[in-house]
């Protein structure tokens, strides 16, 4: 068995079995589904309960009843709307008030003489809230119908219905071909941009605090003397990396199963349809990200003199790595403009960058290339500079080197 | 390289920007002996240490260890106990000493196996499920030492192995480093210890400011150091003798230092006792300064201060 994987499955058993990751990583999402399951068990209880008798009196109360007066002369009686009391028209707004005062309605509508030119009703009701909500839908309802009198039914039912907006964004090179149904797909490989942001994050932070930890416990003189910098780090970015990923695995699988059990998004997965290629790409970013992010928070690792400190610098690489998060409208209406381009290239800001872009747009090949390229280039420059300031700075005093020392310590090693 | 020499340092120079930390060194290190590595504070042993172990780089010269450069295994035949003393605080004893015997090449149950041997040699069987933040400070060094030993190592490099050890713990682990020499072990260590290294050391290197300044067998270096003297106990006139130049008396009053003129030799000093009616001899050595008092003299020459 090679040092680097004893070292690797050492770190993963060390950390994976502490109660607090364990905790993190299986408690929560534990909870969470117990929680569903309890509001679940609770409302199959309520369901399974005989319904209490409520009388036809008690059952008329519920629903809004609607009194109106038509000043503009155009509405006249209410028709099929009277049924059942549920709409009665007035001559005059005293008569109308009298109704609500008696009881006999709840809502009372007044339509404007001018309401042709201006559309101007006055509402008139005890309080406000959902049942109103409900009454102004009945009675726009009752407007609709009586205007189109004598026009196809199906055409005012049409007309009456919300719109069903489905977004197919155009190519801008052609400006005609239709390219690409998003919808639900922009929205999970977003939700998997977010995901990557936080299992990078979460590994590379859990490697610093490794990192952190060898210099505290002074464990690393020792190590040291047996494996390689190199071969040592890369055991513990591994490590760290694999234990962040099945974090968010299990997060995530936590996620659709309770979105499952609620009944939301079963229909939503039917019509999601990814791109083979979206996915690839989308591992390939975490997988290099990983790697540069984590070699640039085991670099603060080595150079912080305490747990305390490291946390704290790593906002220097935080902050300028989720600003694609901050221009995401930008992202989502100008892909190719100059600033989305540059932060999927740039590589600090290049995975959540490009991963947006990839999701609403077709991004040429050469760019994607180039940026996978320039993170990698990154992520090898990050990991060197790790194991430099490793093997060397944690040995010295355990103070924070000044800024101009640090290529001196880089070099001398 | 020699075949004796388990270590060979040649012309080594090692700097931190304009510091030279060690100057071109050079000294070797014998298979089977207890090497004492001295020096002042800051003299550059832990750098020098840290050169042979391959965690520094040198600047200049070259070294050799067990045979060449070296390499991964190479590593797995050496022990290492650095001064700052650490292990993993919150993993339970026989599994820590299990992973650190499995990266030098041992099985996991073989490293099991005789770090359990090993913990109750030192009288800490009953911890071996505990963890090093459930032990003492004493236990927690001697886990340290087993952690360096575990894999029977042809080489053992230990700084510092005694400090803070009360009396019993410190004559249980000298009893295991001389076993180890005993075995055909080489034991490269570094201690300010002066009597551990009289009692234990076969030679001794002293450096300071980086440079060599003392370097060879321990009694051989100490006899350097001698003056013409002689140390007696008895009684007479000591003065009244024949090549005696001046006697100094201890603080007790019972030892006597008769420093001798040009010439007169411990065994003529000898003689001239023998043959005296007036003198009673009840012991009789040559005065040999102690290595505390060689190491003040060597360090304080070259401008140490300490403290």
């Amino acid at each position: 068995m090679s040092k680097l994987f004893q070292v690797f499955k050492f770190e993963l058993l060390r950390i994976g079995g502490r109660r607090s990751y364990l905790f993190t990583t299986l408690g929560i999402p534990v909870l969470a589904v117990l929680i569903v399951f309890g509001i679940q068990a609770y409302q199959d209880w309520q369901a399974s309960r005989p319904p209490e008798e409520t009388s036809a009196e008690e059952e008329d109360s519920k629903i809004e009843k609607i009194g109106y007066v038509d000043l503009s002369g155009l509405f006249g009686e209410p028709g099929l709307f009277s049924a059942g009391g549920l709409m009665t028209s007035y001559a005059t707004e005293d008569e109308a008030h009298a109704a609500m005062d008696a009881g006999d309605v709840d809502t009372v509508y007044v339509i404007s003489a001018d309401y042709m030119n201006t559309g101007a009703i006055k509402r008139y009701a005890d309080n406000f809230g959902m049942s109103s909500m409900a009454a102004d839908s009945m009675f726009r309802s009752f407007l609709m119908n009586t205007l189109l009198k004598g026009v196809d039914r199906d055409l005012v039912t049409r007309l009456d219905s919300d719109i069903l907006v489905r977004e197919h964004r155009v190519s801008a090179e052609d400006g005609a071909a239709i390219v690409k149904d998003e919808g639900a797909s922009f929205l999970l490989v977003y939700v998997f941009a977010l995901l990557l942001g936080f299992s990078t994050f979460f590994g590379a932070g859990y490697l610093m605090q490794n990192v952190l930890e060898e210099k505290e416990n002074k464990m690393v003189e020792i190590i040291l003397s047996t494996i390689r910098p190199l071969p040592l780090l890369a055991a513990k970015v591994l490590a760290a990396g694999l234990l962040g990923f099945l974090q968010i695995l299990c997060w995530s699988i936590a996620v659709i199963y309770i979105l499952g059990r609620l009944g939301t998004l079963t229909p939503a997965l039917a019509s999601i349809s990814i791109p083979p290629m979206m996915l690839v790409w989308c591992l390939l970013y975490f997988v290099l990200a990983y790697l540069m992010y984590g070699g640039a928070y085991a670099s603060i690792g080595a150079l912080s003199p305490s747990m305390k400190e490291g946390p704290q610098m790593a906002v220097i690489v935080t902050l300028p790595a989720m600003l694609p998060i901050y221009f995401t409208t930008l992202f989502a209406e100008s892909p190719n403009a100059g600033l989305p381009v540059f932060l999927s290239l740039f590589p600090v800001t290049a995975p959540m960058g490009m991963i947006q872009r990839l999701a609403v747009g077709e991004v040429p090949l050469i760019e994607v290339l180039l940026s996978l390229a320039l993170v990698a280039l990154t992520a090898v420059g990050t990991i060197w500079l790790s194991a430099r300031l490793f093997r060397v700075n944690t040995l010295l005093s355990g103070q924070m080197p000044k800024l101009r020392d640090l290529g001196r310590i880089v070099r001398e090693n | 390289m020699n075949r004796e020499h388990v270590i060979e340092v040649r012309e080594v120079t090692k700097k931190y920007g304009t510091h030279v930390a060690v100057d071109a060194l050079s000294f070797e290190v014998q298979r089977g002996e207890i090497f004492a590595f001295l020096g002042p504070n800051g003299a550059g042993k832990t750098t020098t240490m840290r050169m042979i172990l391959d965690i520094l780089k040198p600047d200049q010269g070259q070294i050799a260890v067990l045979g060449g450069a070296l390499t991964e295994e190479i590593k797995d035949h050496i022990g290492y106990m650095p001064e700052e003393r650490g292990l993993y605080r919150n993993v339970p004893l026989v599994d820590l000493l299990g992973y650190l015997g499995g990266l030098k090449g041992m099985s996991q149950a073989d490293a099991r196996r005789r770090a359990i041997q090993l913990l109750e040699q030192v009288d800490l069987g009953e911890y071996q499920k505990k963890k090093l933040t459930e032990l003492s400070k004493g236990m927690a060094q001697k886990v340290q030492f087993i952690s360096t030993l575990l894999h029977n190592p042809e080489l053992i490099i230990v700084d510092e192995p005694f400090s803070g050890l009360d009396p019993v713990n410190t004559q249980t682990l000298k009893d295991m480093v001389i076993d180890l020499s005993r075995n055909g072990t080489t034991v490269l260590m570094s201690t300010h210890q002066m009597q551990q290294v009289e009692e234990m050391g076969h030679r001794l290197l002293m450096i300071d400011h980086g440079r060599r300044v003392l370097y060879g067998p321990v009694d051989e270096v100490r006899s350097r150091f001698a003056e013409n003297a002689v140390v007696v106990e008895g009684e007479g006139d000591w003065a009244a003798l024949p090549g005696v130049k001046s006697v100094d008396v201890d603080e007790f009053g019972r030892e006597y230092t008769l420093h001798l003129k040009d010439g007169v030799t411990s065994d003529d000093m000898m003689q001239a006792l023998a043959a005296s009616p007036v003198h009673k001899v009840r012991s009789f050595a040559l005065a040999v300064p102690s290595l505390t008092d060689i190491f003040i003299q060597v360090a304080g020459r070259n401008g140490n201060n300490h403290g």
